[in-house]
């Protein structure tokens, strides 16, 4: 049935608009992927591989790291501390010397999340203050030594994932709704009354423009991954924190100035999801979008406007990052493997293994 | 017998620091290594324990059919040990979390536990304030709340305090038991068979069936001899242990009403050491001892023995064993050798070049 969904999907959208944007794969220069993994001894590393399988950087993380982000402009890469550690990792992949080792404040850890402006200019990443409990927004220009220039509040408990609009001055960033401290190591401490938002804020004034949060009923619904295609529209990737038997939805979208939607997938497909959404990614053409859900084995697809499209098996696959041809993704997984999808085939082909180093990869990749 | 305990998990410790060094010297497990221990695995482990599930189950069916034909003490006494057998039956294959049992929710319908908020008892009680006919119909029981249609519910009714002159006195009540049997019957009856079909993609590891290759296979099933470990500790003993001796939650622990709960654990436990052997030449304990992680193995099927050795000495039920300070020191020395046990399993995945699950395991 859902591959119905799929060609009715193509169909819709006419000839052309999928066509792959290199023609000839063949002639197609590799793919280069970052991600964040952990080896079988328990290192961290920050690596770069494309897709033939060549391992082009592996620079070792002082901990565990959760997104990684690529500079627009310079051979950088960035690695974020997964919470409660507290680095922000800077690596020249084509050197593979450290740029910088950005410290959390005192009294502050890092979400697992950081991005580079379009431009090039600034780092933006989500922060927790210790005493306050509060989410912050902190900036740091990549032109002065990655100084802190603005420290914004979140509007909200555990920010985590943040993009910027395409004005590239407003962020969006997910408030999780989940108090934690590294007093108690990993340990949420305030279900019972969470309440997680998606908070629009100008990067430069730092002003709320603007905020959505889950109906009361759905409070537990931890917003934490999105993405942003260039339209401004957010694709959202959710985690429960309730029952397992509760019927939720687990995936969401948001237009600015709009109400946020709650996103319907075939029942068989939401169960399969296990309450647990893992990242959110557009493709390049940003008219669809992934969602990955590890503890279900299962990433789905969605068109820009909330419509299910299809769902694929990938064994603890979790990291998503569109390729440069529309309707295609790699998909990154705990066992270290890694699988090109596309929509147009609706198969995925497993790409060649880093032979010498076998890595769990992180929850999030990206493709340079 | 502490004592011989606390040397044996000491050596599980030492054993799996020696890893590093097989790790290197060995190769992992083949494809077809893997292929034949989970043929063999689903042939002798799963497809057995979900038959006697659904027998088991079908005989609970009938016996509570004649429960409410005529509620006796007798008939009472014959649907309560029916409802024993198949509480047993489903303990040797809850740590079974993938395939058929996953479809539909069956494996929340079949156990809803635990039930922190209650929903099992509040929505029992609306059924039988109801008592509406139709609620007891196959289709419609079939979308009721998961809470109200498997064992915890059953069990309820069941081993309420004063359930023969309940069931005398409300006819409902028997008809609604009845009908939560019916639908355990049918949801084990349905996984029986859905598994002859399933235990397929054991054979099929080309990548066109379900399963990527057969260490994606095995590792379903290598995932069910692990974690269960964990959530026994967690979910059966630590909980209902609560916070120190003078604050134990009997009411937590899992069938405490039917006064089974060790019984529960002992089945569990000798469950996950028949799945650790089982396969014989192609078992997990094999191919270990053919990684040169020998002495792990052993000491992996040891502790289970003595773990085991120990649960039998406790007096049963759990909830009065828990008020003993002396037997709740037992409980607490049986909790760190099942974390001892579970890390060692843990461990023993590496030389195996098993990654049991890194991002659905510990995501952000």
């Amino acid at each position: 049935m859902t591959g119905i969904n799929r060609r009715q999907f193509l169909t819709a959208l006419g000839a052309g608009l999928l066509l792959p944007a290199v023609p000839s794969l063949a002639a197609a220069p590799a793919l280069r992927f970052a991600s964040a993994g952990q080896d079988g001894d328990n290192n961290h590393w920050l690596t770069l591989f494309d897709d033939q399988g060549q391992l082009l950087l592996k620079h070792q993380l002082p901990g565990r790291a959760h997104h990684v982000a690529a500079h627009p402009t310079e051979p950088w890469l960035m690695a974020v501390a997964r919470r409660p550690d507290r680095f922000i990792e800077l690596v020249d992949y084509q050197s593979g010397e450290l740029i910088q080792r950005i410290e959390a404040g005192p009294q502050r850890h890092f979400y697992g999340h950081g991005i580079f402006s379009a431009d090039g200019r600034w780092l933006a990443a989500t922060e927790n203050h210790l005493p306050s409990g509060e989410g912050r927004l902190v900036i740091r220009d990549c032109r002065d030594n990655f100084r802190t220039v603005a420290d914004h509040p979140s509007y909200g408990i555990g920010p985590h994932e943040l993009a910027y609009l395409p004005d590239q001055r407003t962020l969006v960033v997910a408030n999780g709704g989940i108090l934690t401290h590294p007093e108690q190591g990993r340990k949420k401490l305030n279900l019972d009354s969470m309440q997680p938002t998606l908070a629009y804020i100008d990067s430069a004034s730092g002003r709320l423009l603007e905020q959505v949060s889950m109906p009361a009923e759905l409070h537990q619904l931890s917003i934490r991954h999105l993405d942003i295609n260039r339209h401004g529209e957010v694709a959202i990737a959710l985690q429960y924190q309730g029952g397992k038997q509760d019927r939720v939805p687990l995936v969401a979208l948001h237009r600015q100035g709009q109400p946020l939607q709650l996103l319907e997938a075939p029942e068989p497909v939401r169960l399969a999801m296990r309450q647990y959404c893992g990242s959110a990614r557009f493709d390049r053409s940003g008219e669809l979008f992934a969602i990955s859900s590890p503890r279900g084995d299962l990433v789905t697809l969605w068109q820009r406007d909330g419509r299910f499209i299809d769902s694929f098996r990938v064994r603890d696959g979790c990291g998503l990052a569109a390729t440069d041809r529309d309707g295609e993704f790699v998909i990154s997984s705990g066992n270290g493997r890694c699988y090109r999808y596309d929509l147009d085939s609706g198969r995925k082909q497993k790409l060649p293994t880093l032979m010498s180093s076998s890595l769990a990869w992180d929850n999030h990749m990206v493709h340079l | 017998m502490a004592k011989p305990i606390r040397i044996s998990i000491a050596g599980l410790l030492a054993g799996s620091a020696l890893t590093g060094v097989a790790f290197t010297a060995q190769a992992a497990p083949t494809e077809q290594q893997w292929q034949a221990f989970s043929q063999a695995v689903a042939a002798e482990h799963i497809l057995p324990r979900y038959r006697t599930l659904a027998e088991s189950s079908a005989q609970l069916q009938q016996q509570s059919e004649a429960l409410c034909g005529d509620s006796s003490e007798a008939t009472l006494h014959s649907t309560r040990q029916a409802f024993h057998q198949t509480m047993d039956a489903w303990q040797a294959i809850q740590h079974v979390q993938f395939g058929p049992v996953e479809l539909l929710m069956r494996n929340f319908s079949l156990q809803f536990w635990p039930d922190k908020k209650n929903l099992g008892g509040k929505q029992l009680s609306a059924l039988l304030q109801n008592a509406d006919p139709a609620t007891l119909d196959a289709e419609h029981f079939r979308a009721a709340s998961v809470a109200v249609k498997g064992l915890p519910a059953l069990e309820r009714l069941l081993f309420a305090d004063d359930a023969l002159a309940q069931y005398q006195q409300q006819p409902f009540r028997c008809q609604l038991t009845a009908a939560i049997t019916g639908h355990v019957a049918t949801m084990s009856r349905e996984i029986d068979s859905e598994w002859q079909q399933y235990r397929q993609e054991f054979e099929q590891l080309n990548g066109s069936g379900y399963y990527e290759d057969a260490n994606e296979a095995a590792t379903d099933l290598l995932k069910s001899l692990v974690e269960p470990i964990e959530v026994v500790r967690d979910n059966k003993l630590l909980r209902p242990m609560g916070s120190s001796a003078s604050k134990p939650k009997p009411r937590r622990a899992e069938s405490w009403r039917s006064g089974r709960s060790l019984r529960n654990i002992r089945i569990n436990l000798q469950t996950q050491q028949a799945l650790f052997n089982s396969g014989g030449e192609h078992s997990v304990k094999a191919l270990l001892t053919a990684e040169g992680e020998a002495a792990l193995a052993q000491q992996i099927d040891d502790a289970f023995t003595l773990i085991l050795g120990q649960l039998e000495q406790l007096p049963s039920p759990l909830s009065r064993t828990l008020k003993d300070a002396q037997h709740y020191q037992q409980l607490q020395l049986i909790s760190d050798e099942l974390k001892a046990l579970h890390f060692a399993l843990s461990q023993a995945m590496q030389p195996l070049e098993i990654q049991l699950g890194f991002n659905s395991r510990d995501g952000d």
